[in-house]
């Protein structure tokens, strides 16, 4: 994996795929899994979209344990590994979202080709926990992505008026 | 405006907005200049987009003047210098936007413009929109040159 494009880190870049697509593979996810029509109009894009995100945060890691190592060659600040236990994880959830997006494809596959047979329960089942792995994906990306910005934008900005007769930086 | 939110500044987070709509507005444009055939249809969406990411600039340019308060340095100016022109080029492609429905209205209403004036406006249009799309790349470049250049990338570039 590269660790720089143009001379900056490649992490605050690649970040951006992994938050976009995350959450939109997770609300088609979502879609697909409580609309059966759209299931197979859909099902493939948000496959593809899942397999995607997987991907973004895999590359989020990577280059993220790259940046880690590169700026803060001793000791990691309490911040920042706020930010790693989260990013850490991450590729997990999305991988489970993946997995729940292959299996409600893999089942339709399944009861097209031998229908009445199986669970009636099961597809239920199966979608309900699926919209819980996509809103807990979202969640986890969301909170990755909070604490990442905080761990480089906080206290950037110290909220204070300026003191009379002295120029503002 | 507040200056933050959650107590990190705003702007690092609002000029993603320009960053995604200025260019897509001016594909949009491109598009409905150089296919006629889409130019009904999409004429009105692409103005729409166009007048969001145009009234979205002034929210990052002023989020930034606002940081400038707190940030500094040679790269820092250069961008907030670059990031002030961002602004004609918006409007500058909301023109081209606007002119761009003005035809298409004209075509659907079986009065269209003369070729000559067709062309005349694609060809700003196309123009413009190269240049929105350039100029949105290189502020957003120097933007993220001013907060991450001379990150270390890699652990070898490390002295100790």
């Amino acid at each position: 994996m590269p660790e720089s494009v143009m001379g900056l880190p490649l992490h605050p870049l690649v970040v951006h795929a992994a938050v976009v697509l995350v959450p939109l593979a997770a609300v088609m996810t979502i879609v697909i899994a409580v609309d059966p029509a759209r299931r197979s109009r859909f099902g493939a894009l948000t496959w593809l979209l899942a397999a995607a995100a997987a991907a973004a945060t895999v590359a989020a890691r990577l280059t993220g344990q790259n940046l880690a190592a590169a700026v803060y060659p001793r000791r990691v600040p309490a911040q920042v590994v706020d930010h790693q236990s989260f990013g850490q994880s991450s590729p997990w959830y999305a991988l489970a979202l993946l997995g729940g997006a292959t299996a409600l494809l893999l089942l339709d596959l399944d009861r097209k080709r031998r229908p009445g047979i199986g669970s009636a329960l099961l597809p239920s089942v199966l979608s309900v926990v699926v919209v819980l792995v996509a809103m807990a994906a979202t969640i986890q990306v969301a909170w990755t992505g909070w604490t990442g910005a905080e761990a480089r934008w906080s206290g950037v900005v110290v909220e204070s008026l300026p003191l009379p007769g002295v120029p503002a930086r | 405006m507040p200056e933050t939110v959650g107590g990190i500044p705003i702007h690092p987070l609002v000029v993603h907005a320009v960053v995604v709509l200025l260019p897509l507005a001016a594909l949009g444009v491109l598009v409905v200049a150089l296919v006629p055939r889409w130019r009904t249809a999409f004429a009105p969406l692409v103005l729409g987009i166009t007048v969001v990411a145009a009234a979205l600039v002034p929210v990052a340019t002023q989020s930034g003047e606002a940081l400038l308060r707190s940030v500094s340095g040679e790269l820092v100016v250069r961008h907030a210098d670059l990031g002030a022109t961002v602004i004609w080029f918006a409007l500058a492609l909301l023109t081209t936007a606007i002119a761009l429905w003005w035809m298409a209205r004209r075509e659907r209403t079986n009065r269209p413009l003369s070729r000559g004036w067709s062309l005349a406006v694609s060809v700003v249009a196309v123009l413009v929109a190269a240049a929105a799309i350039v100029q949105v790349v290189l502020v957003g470049h120097s933007g993220s040159k001013a907060v991450w250049d001379g990150t270390p990338t890699s652990t070898s570039s490390q002295g100790d």
